[in-house]
């Protein structure tokens, strides 16, 4: 089984870090030199690929896509089949959650089940209470677990995907008990 | 000075070649500068900006992962015609330039006009 996780997320997230730390093949990344100052001198244009296998023929493909609207045909190119959602925010942009939302709905809105575990990174620069995090985003209508995030780490990053992992079964398991 | 000079190379092309469609440039990073079109379906700076700097970037990852070489050029082959993309330094900056053919005009004589495009560039 091939299990489609997309990482969307506002610029310098670390949507392409968290892809390289987790990834077991080198990724494919798109970055290049940033033209205006964003905080960083790399930004990703195109699209981040990594994949992680977790047994015979079962695996899950890392894709990472720019945020900024502009790059939307990105976006349409990789919203189909998606297993499963991460939302990395910058502990800073949290003022702006509609842009989130936006992207949010564009990969998780007409799907079944599509589970979103979100990020909050650069949490070491800015401190941040992720309870306020998650009622901001739950008064858009939108329920998923926050965590703090260090996208350099295996350990933390694995924590989003052990989520989502975790969220898939509980689904599965409550498909389940409905039919018997 | 420099995006005069360039919108007047633009201008030069667009009028010399009537099977040239489109003339773009645009930073690695997908931020546009300049566009002159003639295209019937008018395309927006910003969106050509976008895809071109992706193209770019991906051709880029496919030569160094696959291919093992430097970039060139990106081509997207059409039933109406030619996107090529080639990436260009001006004054320390990495650009995207990128032109529209049709399918009257060949790759090859479409491939050295961006090539001599980009080089007229480069030099200002």
């Amino acid at each position: 089984m091939y299990r489609k996780l997309v990482v969307i997320g506002d610029v310098g997230a670390g949507k392409s870090t968290l892809i390289r730390t987790l990834s077991e093949i080198e990724t494919v990344d798109t970055d290049v030199t940033s033209s205006k100052n964003i905080g960083k001198p790399l930004t990703t244009v195109g699209i981040d690929y990594g994949r992680i296998t977790l047994g015979e023929g079962d695996a899950i493909g890392l894709y990472g896509v720019p945020g900024q609207k502009r790059y939307s045909f990105i976006w349409d190119m990789v919203k189909e089949d998606i297993w499963a959602c991460i939302l990395l925010v910058k502990a800073e942009h949290l003022r702006a959650p509609d842009k989130l939302i936006d992207l949010i709905n564009v990969f998780i809105n007409d799907k079944e089940y599509c589970p979103l575990a979100i990020g909050v990174t650069h949490t070491d620069i800015k401190a941040i209470n992720q309870v306020v995090i998650q009622k901001v985003l739950q008064e858009k209508g939108v329920n998923a677990p926050v965590f703090s995030v260090d996208a350099r780490k295996k350990q933390s990053s694995l924590l989003l995907l052990h989520t989502l992992l975790s969220m898939h079964n509980a689904n599965d398991f409550s498909k389940r008990e409905n039919m018997a | 000075m420099k995006k005069e000079e360039i919108n007047k190379l633009f201008e030069g092309l667009l009028n010399k070649y009537f099977d040239l469609k489109m003339v773009s440039l645009c930073t690695s990073d997908g931020f546009g500068i300049l566009h002159q079109s003639r295209l019937d379906d008018e395309v927006e700076l910003d969106r050509v900006s976008a895809i071109t700097s992706s193209l770019v970037s991906l051709g880029n990852a496919s030569s160094k992962q696959i291919i093992g070489g430097n970039l060139h050029s990106t081509i997207v082959e059409t039933d109406n015609g030619n996107l090529l993309i080639k990436k260009l330094k001006l004054a320390e900056k990495e650009l995207v330039l990128s032109i529209v053919t049709s399918k009257k005009m060949l790759l090859g004589e479409a491939n050295y006009l961006i090539t001599m495009c980009a080089k007229n560039i480069a030099l200002m």
